[in-house]
C-alpha cells in the first residue's frame, strides 16, 4: 500500500513537471494582484493550559512568531472553472510537509488535485500523521526520524492533517482544482499570473474563517487588483 | 424542722458552707465562662486556620479536576474529529457534518469517561454547542444544546482570555448539580471547543469530602441546600454567608460550629454556589468542661469541709463558753446574788470580756442598791427628826409664852418681896423651876432649829482651846482628854456659844460611855472631800470642809441605837440622868449652821462623831462689848400684842423703865391709835404672828405715816421661815420670847439708841 502511494506520487510529480513548458504557448492571459489584510482576531492566540511546568525533550512548543503571522496560512485561489486548466500544472518544487519541532511546516499547503505530498519526519520523536477529512482520509502510522511517507490527493477539498501523538500538530492540505492560487507574502501581497480572461470567483481561504469570496473580471494582458479583508463582515459572506 | 430554732453553731456551719459554695460556685462560673470564651476563641482561630488549609486542599483538588480536563483535551483523535467536523460544517461539504465524525467524538468521550471516576463529561464545539455528553445519571444535555450562554463556556471560548485555573463552575443540568471544570480545547492557540468535566454534588460528594476534610460539609446555593452531611436549613447557612468575616462561630442545631466558606461558582441560574466546611467546637471544649467541673467539685468539697471544720472550731471555742455563761446567768437569776462568779478561764477573749463586764455591772448594781438603801434610811431618819422637831417647836412656843409670864411676874413679885421670909424662898424656887423649864424649851428649840442663832466667823480650834479646861472638869480624872486642834484652821460661821454647847454635849455623852475610863479626843481639821466620798455622804457637796471630831474609846453603839440617837427624848441612860435632848440639840445646831454630823460606832470599839461645817472667807469679828447697863427712857412705844398676859407684862415692864406705852391688841387698833396719837411714836413693839394682820404688815403700813418710827418685833416662834416672811427691814429688830424684863428693856434701849451691834436677840438665860 505504501509503495503504491509513493509510486503514484512520483508519477504525478513527473507528469506535472513535464506539462510545465507547454503552458507558455497558451493565449495571452491577465494578472490578478492584491493585498490580503487579516483581522487582528486571527492573530490572537489562546494559550493552552500548561499542565506540566517543565517540557520534556521534543515537547517544545511552536515558535510564537509563526503564530502571529497568519498571512502565510492564507491561500487566495480562483474557485471557478478556469479554461485550459484541466491538466495539472507541474509543480516547481517537491511538495512536502515536514514535521519539525512538533509542528507541520508549512501549516497550509495548497496543491493541485492529483498532487502527492511527502510528510518527512525531521523530529527525533515518532509522529503519526493522519486525517479524518472526507476529502482524503488516511493514516500514515508511526514513523521515526527522517522517514517520510507520501499521500496523493486525488480529490479537491480541504484535508486536515494531524499527528496522533502530538495533539497540537495540525496541517491543512488545500487540494485545489487549478493552479491559479497564491500565498501572500509577509506583507500580504499576492500575485496570480497567467489567468485567462474571464469572470471568476476568487476565494481567500483561511482555516479559521469562512471562505471570503469575490467576483472579478480578468482581462487579457491586464493586471486586475483585488484586495481581501479577512474575515469579511458576516452579511457579505455567502453561505 | 424550724430553721430559726436551730442552735447557733449549726446555723454558723451551714451558713458558712452555703456561702462558701456560693463563692466557689460564682468564682468557678466566672472562671469557666472566661476560660470557655478564651478557649473557644482559641479553638475557633485554630480551626479556622486548619479550615483555610483544608479549603486550599479542596481548591487543589478542584485544580486537579482542571488538570484532568486539560489532559483530556490533549486527545488527538478527539481534536482531529472536532476540528475536522468544524471545518466540514464551515465549508459546507460533507453534508453538514458527517455522522462518522460525531460518532468518533462520542466514542472518544465514552472512552475518556470509562477511564475516569467522573460523573459528567461534555464536549462542545467552538460555538458552545454540545457535540457529545456523558453523564451517569442521564441528565446530560443532548447534542446540539447551545451552552454558549454559560459564563464559563463563553470564557473558555473567548480567544482573548487566558486559559487559567479559574475555570471552575457549577454545572446545572436538570435538577442535578455538578462541580465542574471548564477547559477550552485549544489547537495551535485557537479554541476549537470546550470540555466540561464534573463531579455530581450529591450525598456521596459531601460524604467523601467529610472524610477527607474531617468536618461537616454543606453545599448550598441561594435557593437551597444542594447536599449536606448534617441537617441544616438554607436560612442558617444564609446567615453565615451574610457575615462571613465577623462570625467566628455559628450556632446550628444547638451546637457551635466554626465555618469556612469556599465559593464553587455560579450556577446556570446565576446564583452563587458555595461549599461550607463546618467544624464543631463542642467536642474540643468537652474535655475542658470536664476538667473544670472536676476542679469545681474538688475545690468546693475541700472548701466546704474546711469551713465546716472552722465552724466547728469556732463553735467549740466561742459558743460553748458562751452557752456555759448563759447557763451561769440563768443560775444566778434563779439563785440570786449568792451564785459564784463565772469561771471564764480558757474561754475566748470575747467571752472573758463579756463575763468581766457582766461582773462589773453586777457590782455596780450592788453598790447602787446599797447607796439607795442608805439614802432612804437617812431620808427617813431626817424626816422623822423633822417631824419631831416641828412637834417640839410648837410645844416650846406655847411654853415660852407661859414661861415668859411666869418668870416675869415672879421677878416682879420678887422685887417687891422682902429679902427675908419664907415667901421669898418659895418664889425663888418657882423662879428656878421656871428657869429650868425655859432651858429645856430652849434645847427643844435648838433641836428643832427654831432658835435664833447669833452666828459669827469663828475658829473652831480656838473654840476647842477655850473649852478644854471646862471639859476636863466635866469628864473627870479617869478620862484622858486629847485635843488635836489644827493650827490656822479655816474659818466657819456659827454661833460660838452653840458650838461650845455641841462640844459639851458630845463630851458628856463620851464620858458616860466610858465609865471605866478611856480617852476622849477632840480634833479639828480642814478636810477635802473627794467627789466619790461626797457621793456617799449624799447631802454634802464635794470640796473643802472644816471637820470637828469627837471620839471616845467607850462601849460604842449598835446600829439600832445609832439610827435613833438624834431623836429627842431618846436616851440609853438611866431615868433621871439624861434628858434625851443632848444629841438632838447637837443635830439641830449643826443643821442650822449649814453643817452635817456623822456618827460611826461599833459595840466595844468606841464612838466617833464627825461634824462638818462649810468654811468661810470672812475674818473673825472682834469680841463683843460687855452688856451695857440698862438705862431708862422717855420715848413713846406703841405696843401691839394679841395675848393679854404678855401685853400687860410688857406694858408694865416698859412703864417701869420710864417709857410711855400706847397699847393695841391687833393691827386695826394699832392703826387707829397711830392715826389718832398726837406727838411722836418712837418705837413700834409688835408681835409677829397675830390673828388680824402680821406685825410685818403693820410696820409697813405705819412706816409712810411715821417714817421716824423704829420697829422691834417680838416672837416666841422664831422659825427661819417666819423670819423670812416677816422680812426684817433695816432698822427692824427681833426680840425673842421668852424674855426677861431686863432683857426687854435692854433691847428696847439698844434699838432706840441705835447702838445695837448685833442683829439678834439677847439671850434670856438667867
Amino acid at each position: 500500500m505504501r509503495t503504491s502511494v509513493v509510486v503514484c506520487a512520483a508519477v504525478a510529480w513527473w507528469s506535472a513537471g513535464g506539462a510545465g513548458p507547454r503552458a507558455e504557448e497558451r493565449p495571452p492571459t491577465g494578472r490578478l494582484e492584491g493585498r490580503v489584510i487579516l483581522s487582528r482576531d486571527l492573530s490572537t492566540r489562546k494559550p493552552r493550559l500548561r499542565v506540566y511546568s517543565e517540557y520534556g525533550p521534543g515537547a517544545i512548543p511552536a515558535a510564537g512568531a509563526a503564530e502571529t503571522s497568519e498571512l502565510g496560512n492564507v491561500v487566495v485561489y480562483i474557485d471557478s472553472a478556469v479554461p485550459g486548466s484541466g491538466t495539472p500544472a507541474a509543480p516547481g518544487a517537491a511538495l512536502t510537509i515536514e514535521q519539525r519541532n512538533e509542528a507541520f511546516i508549512p501549516h497550509v499547503l495548497p496543491v493541485l488535485v492529483g498532487s502527492t505530498v511527502a510528510f518527512p519526519n525531521r523530529d527525533q520523536v515518532f509522529h503519526n500523521v493522519f486525517s479524518l477529512s472526507s476529502t482524503k482520509t488516511f493514516d500514515l502510522g508511526r514513523f521515526p526520524q527522517n522517514a517520510s511517507k507520501s499521500v496523493r490527493f486525488g480529490k479537491a477539498g480541504v484535508v486536515q492533517v494531524f499527528c496522533h501523538i502530538h495533539s497540537d500538530m495540525s496541517a491543512v492540505v488545500l487540494v485545489l482544482p487549478n493552479t491559479h492560487f497564491a500565498v501572500p507574502d509577509s506583507t500580504g501581497h499576492y500575485v496570480i499570473e497567467g489567468v485567462p480572461p474571464g469572470d471568476y470567483r476568487v476565494v481567500a481561504w483561511h482555516e479559521r474563517t469562512r471562505r471570503t469570496l469575490q467576483r472579478v473580471n480578468i482581462a487579457a494582458g491586464e493586471t486586475t487588483a483585488l484586495d481581501f479583508n479577512i474575515p469579511l463582515p458576516a452579511q457579505q459572506t455567502p453561505p | 424542722m424550724n430553721w430559726q430554732r436551730l442552735p447557733l453553731s449549726v446555723k454558723l456551719a451551714a451558713g458558712s458552707a452555703l456561702v462558701m459554695i456560693l463563692v466557689v460556685g460564682g468564682a468557678f462560673l466566672g472562671l469557666s465562662l472566661e476560660i470557655r470564651a478564651v478557649t473557644k476563641r482559641f479553638f475557633a482561630d485554630e480551626l479556622r486556620r486548619n479550615q483555610g488549609a483544608l479549603l486550599n486542599l479542596q481548591r487543589r483538588s478542584l485544580e486537579q479536576l482542571l488538570w484532568t480536563s486539560a489532559i483530556l483535551t490533549e486527545n488527538p483523535t478527539l481534536r482531529a474529529a472536532i476540528e475536522t467536523y468544524r471545518e466540514e460544517i464551515a465549508s459546507g461539504r460533507g453534508g453538514g457534518g458527517r455522522a462518522e465524525l460525531l460518532e468518533t467524538i462520542g466514542r472518544e468521550v465514552e472512552g475518556l469517561v470509562a477511564g475516569l471516576n467522573k460523573d459528567l463529561l461534555v464536549v462542545t464545539d467552538d460555538r458552545g454547542r454540545v457535540l457529545a455528553a456523558r453523564e451517569r445519571g442521564g441528565a446530560a444535555p443532548a447534542p446540539g444544546t447551545d451552552l454558549s450562554g454559560l459564563t464559563e463556556v463563553a470564557h473558555a471560548l473567548d480567544p482573548s482570555l487566558p486559559s487559567d485555573s479559574s475555570g471552575f463552575g457549577v454545572a446545572h443540568f436538570g435538577q442535578t448539580y455538578f462541580q465542574a471544570a471548564y477547559v477550552p480545547i485549544v489547537l495551535r492557540g485557537f479554541p476549537i471547543g470546550v470540555l466540561i468535566l464534573g463531579d455530581q454534588i450529591d450525598q456521596g460528594y459531601v460524604d467523601e469530602l467529610r472524610g477527607a476534610l474531617g468536618g461537616d460539609v454543606v453545599v448550598s446555593s441561594r435557593d437551597g441546600i444542594l447536599a449536606a452531611t448534617l441537617p441544616v436549613t438554607v436560612q442558617a447557612i444564609a446567615a453565615v454567608d451574610a457575615r462571613p468575616d465577623q462570625a467566628t462561630t455559628v450556632r446550628l442545631e444547638g451546637a457551635d460550629y466554626v465555618v469556612a466558606r469556599l465559593p464553587l461558582g455560579i450556577d446556570s441560574a446565576g446564583t452563587p454556589v458555595a461549599l461550607h466546611l463546618l467544624h464543631p467546637l463542642s467536642p474540643a471544649l468537652a474535655p475542658l468542661n470536664r476538667a473544670l467541673l472536676l476542679g469545681f467539685v474538688i475545690f468546693a468539697g475541700v472548701a466546704v469541709v474546711l469551713v465546716a471544720i472552722g465552724a466547728g472550731v469556732v463553735g467549740r471555742s466561742l459558743l460553748q463558753p458562751l452557752s456555759r455563761f448563759i447557763d451561769h446567768m440563768g443560775g444566778m437569776a434563779a439563785a440570786g446574788d449568792a451564785a459564784p462568779r463565772f469561771d471564764a478561764t480558757g474561754a475566748p477573749v470575747e467571752v472573758q470580756t463579756l463575763s468581766t463586764t457582766y461582773d462589773r455591772l453586777m457590782e455596780s448594781l450592788d453598790q447602787k442598791e446599797r447607796a439607795l438603801r442608805d439614802s432612804e434610811a437617812r431620808l427617813r431618819q431626817s424626816q422623822k427628826l423633822e417631824a419631831v422637831g416641828t412637834l417640839a417647836g410648837g410645844i416650846a412656843h406655847d411654853f415660852n409664852n407661859l414661861l415668859t409670864v411666869i418668870i416675869s411676874y415672879t421677878d416682879l413679885v420678887l422685887r417687891e418681896t422682902p429679902a427675908t421670909g419664907s415667901t421669898r424662898e418659895d418664889l425663888v424656887q418657882v423662879k428656878e423651876a421656871a428657869d429650868r423649864a425655859a432651858a429645856l424649851t430652849k434645847q427643844l428649840l435648838a433641836f428643832s432649829r427654831r432658835q435664833v442663832l447669833q452666828p459669827k466667823v469663828i475658829d473652831l480650834s480656838q473654840i476647842v482651846g477655850g473649852i478644854k479646861s471646862l471639859l476636863r472638869r466635866v469628864i473627870g480624872e479617869d478620862i484622858e482628854l486629847q485635843a488635836v486642834a489644827q493650827a490656822s484652821l479655816a474659818r466657819v460661821k456659827a454661833d460660838p456659844g452653840q458650838i461650845e454647847q455641841v462640844i459639851m454635849n458630845l463630851a458628856v455623852n463620851a464620858r458616860d460611855a466610858m465609865p471605866n475610863g478611856g480617852r476622849l479626843t477632840i480634833e479639828t481639821a480642814d478636810e477635802e472631800l473627794p467627789p466619790k466620798d461626797a457621793r456617799l455622804r449624799d447631802m454634802m457637796t464635794p470640796g473643802m470642809w472644816v471637820r470637828l471630831s469627837v471620839r471616845d474609846t467607850g462601849v460604842g453603839m449598835d446600829e439600832a441605837t445609832q439610827a435613833r440617837i438624834f431623836e429627842p427624848f431618846f436616851t440609853t441612860k438611866e431615868p433621871g440622868k439624861g434628858t434625851g435632848l443632848g444629841l438632838a440639840t447637837v443635830y439641830g445646831i449643826v443643821k442650822q449652821s449649814g453643817g452635817f454630823v456623822w456618827v460611826s460606832s461599833a459595840v466595844g470599839s468606841g464612838t466617833s462623831f464627825d461634824i462638818y461645817l462649810p468654811p468661810v472667807e470672812d475674818v473673825i469679828a472682834p469680841p463683843a462689848a460687855p452688856p451695857p447697863v440698862v438705862r431708862e427712857g422717855r420715848e413713846t412705844v406703841l405696843l401691839v400684842e394679841d395675848e393679854q398676859p404678855v401685853r400687860a407684862l410688857v406694858k408694865r415692864c416698859l412703864e417701869r423703865y420710864g417709857y410711855k406705852v400706847v397699847v393695841a391688841t391687833g393691827m386695826p387698833e394699832a392703826l387707829d391709835l397711830a392715826a389718832r396719837h398726837e406727838g411722836t411714836i418712837d418705837l413700834l413693839l409688835t408681835d409677829v404672828v397675830m390673828p388680824q394682820g402680821s406685825g410685818r404688815e403693820l410696820a409697813e403700813r405705819l412706816r409712810p405715816k411715821r417714817p421716824e418710827m423704829l420697829v422691834l418685833f417680838m416672837s416666841g416662834y422664831t422659825d427661819d421661815a417666819v423670819v423670812l416672811r416677816a422680812g426684817l427691814t433695816p432698822g427692824s429688830e427681833l426680840l425673842e420670847k421668852p424674855f426677861t424684863p431686863q432683857g426687854l428693856a435692854t433691847r428696847v434701849r439698844q434699838v432706840l439708841d441705835r447702838t445695837s451691834e448685833t442683829d439678834g436677840a439677847v439671850l434670856i438665860t438667867p
